[in-house]
C-alpha cells in the first residue's frame, strides 16, 4: 500500500511539471530543455528557506515560487524575441548553467553529495510525514495546478497562446505583443515546476543536483510528448506512461546495476518513436488553425 | 603567458573540429543534432575497443573512430532522421528524436563499458613537448594539427570544388538545388556521415587527451555548438574565430571562477551570443511585418 502511495506522489509531482511544461510546448510552441532547472531552483530554494530561515514549508514553497519567478523573468526578458532552434538552445543553456551551479556551488548547495535531513511538511499543525499524508497534499497541488493551467490555456488568453505559435507575425499584426506574453507564460510554468521542486523536497527530504539536471528536463519533456501536448489528458497519460513504465520493469527481473540504462534507453527509443510517427500531431504548426 | 595562449590554441582547436562537425549537419540538415554528443562518446569508446584488441596501433584506433562515427551516422539517417524527412517533420521534430538518439547512445555505451572512467593505451604514447616554456603533449599538438588541416580542407573544398558547391546550394535552398539537379538527400547523407566520422575522431583525440567515460560528449558539443553559432556555419573563417572567442572566454572564465565553472561560462557566452543577435531576429520580424 505504501509504495502505491508513493507512486501517487511521484505521479503527482510529474503532472504539476508535465502540464507546466505542455503549456509551453504544447499551447505556445516554445520547445524547453530548462524545465527540470527550475525544479531545481524550487527544490533548493525551499530546502534551504526551511533549513537556514527556518521558515515554515508554506512560506518556504511560496518564496521558492517567487524565487523561481523572478530568476525565469529576468533570464526570459532579453530572451522573448528568440525563437525556434534559438530558443531551444537558451533553454538548454539554462539547464546547463544551473546544473553546473547546483554541483559547483558548494557553500549554498553542498555541491554533489546534496542536502540532507529536510523535514517533512506541517500545515496548521498536521504533520505530513510518509507517503500516506503526503500523497493527499501533493495531489491537491497537482489539482490546483492542473486547474490552473487549464484555465490559462483556455478563453481569450489561451487562444492567443495558440496564435503565438502558430504565427508570431500575425500575433504582432494584431496589435498583441507576444514577447510580453511569452515572458508571462515562462514565468508562470517556471512558477509552478518551483512548486513541484520544493513538493519534491519535503517529500524526499533530500535534494541532489543529479535530480535537476537535463535527463531529468528531457524526461519531463518525453511525458509531454508522448502524452501528446496541448491538451489536459495528454501530458497526464504521459506521466502514467512514463513513471509506471519503469516500475513494470522492476518485476521483468532486469539486473539492478543495468536498471537505470535500461530505463534511459526505453525513454530515448520511445521519444524517437512518437517523435516519428506522431510528430504531426504533437510539434507540427498548423494543427489549431486546421482544426 | 605562453602557457595560456597554448591552452586558448588546444580548447580553440578541439571547438573547431566539433564545430566544423555540428555545422556541417545543422547548415545543411537545419537540425540541431544532439546526437553528436553521443557519436563522439561512441567514437572514443570504438577506439578504446580497438586498442584494447591492437594495444600499440593508433592508426588503427583512428580509423575504429572514425568507422564507428560514420556508421552510427548512417544509423541514424535510415532509422530516424529519414523516416522523419519522408514524413516531412518540422525541425523541432528532428531536434526531439536527436536528443532521444543522443540519449540512446550514451546509455548503450554505459551499458556495454561501463560508467567508469577509462584511460586509452595510446594515452601512454604520448609525451611532453616543452619548448619556448610551453609544456603540450603530441595528442594536444595532433588536435592542432588536425583543426588546422580540417579548416583548410573544408575551405578548399567549399570554395572550389563541385562537391563544396552541391553543399552550398543545398544548405542556400534545397527545393532550388534539387531542381538543378542536385541529389539532396545524397548531400544531407554526406554531411552526416562526414560529420559523425570528424566527431568519432574528435572524441579519440579527447580522449588519448583526458580519458573516456560516457559523459565524455556532451561538454564537447556544447563547446562546438558555441563557437559554430559565434561563427556562421558554411563559412571557415568565422567558425576558427568562434573557435578562437570561445575558447578564450572560457579559459579566462576558468582562470577568475574556476575550472568547475568552465561548461557553465561556455553556456554563458552561448547565450550572450543568442541575446546579441536577437536584435537581428527582431529586425527581422519587424520587416516581414512591414511586408505583411
Amino acid at each position: 500500500m505504501e509504495y502505491i502511495l508513493h507512486l501517487l506522489v511521484v505521479l503527482s509531482i510529474y503532472a504539476i511539471l508535465a502540464t507546466s511544461l505542455d503549456i509551453l510546448v504544447g499551447h505556445m510552441g516554445v520547445l524547453s530543455v530548462a524545465h527540470a532547472a527550475f525544479y531545481g531552483v524550487g527544490a533548493y530554494v525551499a530546502t534551504l528557506a526551511v533549513l537556514a530561515l527556518r521558515l515554515p514549508f508554506v512560506v518556504a514553497a511560496m518564496l521558492a515560487v517567487v524565487v523561481g519567478v523572478v530568476l525565469c523573468a529576468l533570464i526570459s526578458l532579453p530572451a522573448a524575441n528568440l525563437r525556434d532552434d534559438s530558443l531551444v538552445i537558451a533553454t538548454l543553456c539554462v539547464q546547463v548553467v544551473a546544473s553546473s551551479v547546483f554541483v559547483n556551488w558548494e557553500g549554498l548547495t553542498r555541491g554533489a553529495q546534496g542536502i540532507r535531513g529536510i523535514p517533512p511538511p506541517v500545515l496548521l499543525g498536521v504533520s505530513f510525514a510518509g507517503p500516506g499524508r503526503f500523497a493527499v497534499l501533493s495531489g491537491l497541488a497537482a489539482i490546483v495546478a492542473v486547474t490552473l493551467a487549464r484555465r490559462t490555456t483556455s478563453g481569450p488568453f489561451g487562444r492567443l497562446l495558440h496564435a503565438i505559435r502558430e504565427d508570431e507575425v500575425v500575433v504582432l499584426c494584431a496589435g498583441k505583443r507576444p514577447a510580453i506574453v511569452k515572458i508571462v507564460v515562462l514565468c508562470f510554468a517556471a512558477g509552478l515546476a518551483a512548486l513541484a521542486g520544493s513538493l519534491f523536497a519535503g517529500y524526499s527530504g533530500y535534494v541532489s543536483p543529479t535530480s535537476f539536471g537535463l535527463l531529468e528536463s528531457v524526461l519531463i519533456l518525453s511525458m509531454v510528448i508522448v502524452g501528446g501536448p496541448g491538451g489536459v489528458w495528454g501530458p497526464l497519460g504521459g506521466v502514467l506512461l512514463l513513471v509506471l513504465f519503469p516500475e513494470a520493469l522492476r518485476f521483468v527481473g532486469i539486473p539492478a546495476n543495468v536498471a537505470s540504462e535500461v530505463r534511459q534507453i526505453l525513454f530515448g527509443l520511445l521519444l524517437i518513436v512518437v517523435t516519428i510517427f506522431h510528430g504531426e500531431s504533437g510539434l507540427a504548426p498548423g494543427r489549431v488553425l486546421r482544426k | 603567458m605562453l602557457q595560456l595562449f597554448a591552452n586558448v590554441l588546444i580548447t580553440a582547436s578541439v571547438a573547431l573540429l566539433v564545430a566544423v562537425s555540428f555545422s556541417t549537419v545543422y547548415w545543411v540538415a537545419r537540425f540541431f543534432h544532439f546526437a553528436l554528443g553521443g557519436i563522439i562518446v561512441a567514437g572514443a569508446y570504438c577506439a578504446y575497443a580497438v586498442l584494447n584488441l591492437v594495444p600499440s596501433s593508433p592508426i588503427l584506433a583512428v580509423f575504429g573512430a572514425a568507422l564507428g562515427g560514420g556508421l552510427l551516422g548512417v544509423t541514424l539517417e535510415v532509422l530516424v532522421h529519414r523516416p522523419l524527412r519522408l514524413r516531412g517533420a518540422a525541425g523541432s521534430g528532428f531536434l526531439l528524436a536527436s536528443l532521444g538518439a543522443y540519449i540512446v547512445i550514451i546509455n548503450s555505451v554505459s551499458l556495454v563499458w561501463g560508467e567508469q572512467v577509462r584511460i586509452l593505451a595510446v594515452a601512454r604514447l604520448s609525451h611532453v613537448i616543452s619548448m619556448f616554456g610551453v609544456r603540450i603533449t603530441t595528442v594536444q599538438a595532433c588536435e592542432v594539427g588536425l583543426a588546422a588541416a580540417t579548416a583548410i580542407c573544408a575551405w578548399i573544398a567549399l570554395a572550389g570544388t563541385r562537391a563544396g558547391r552541391a553543399f552550398r546550394a543545398v544548405a542556400c535552398d534545397a527545393v532550388l538545388a534539387r531542381v538543378v539537379g542536385i541529389d539532396a538527400i545524397l548531400v544531407h547523407v554526406v554531411a552526416l556521415v562526414a560529420g559523425s566520422m570528424l566527431a568519432g575522431v574528435v572524441g579519440l583525440l579527447v580522449a588519448a587527451d583526458v580519458d573516456v567515460r560516457p559523459g565524455l560528449g556532451f561538454p564537447l558539443l556544447l563547446l562546438g555548438v558555441t563557437a559554430a553559432l559565434l561563427g556562421r556555419p558554411g563559412r571557415v573563417s568565422s567558425l576558427v574565430a568562434g573557435a578562437g572567442i570561445v575558447s578564450i572566454g572560457q579559459n579566462l572564465g576558468a582562470w577568475f571562477f574556476g575550472m568547475q565553472f568552465r561548461e557553465a561560462i561556455t553556456m554563458l557566452i552561448l547565450l550572450a551570443t543568442l541575446y546579441l543577435r536577437r536584435r537581428v531576429i527582431s529586425a527581422h520580424l519587424s520587416q516581414r511585418v512591414a511586408e505583411f
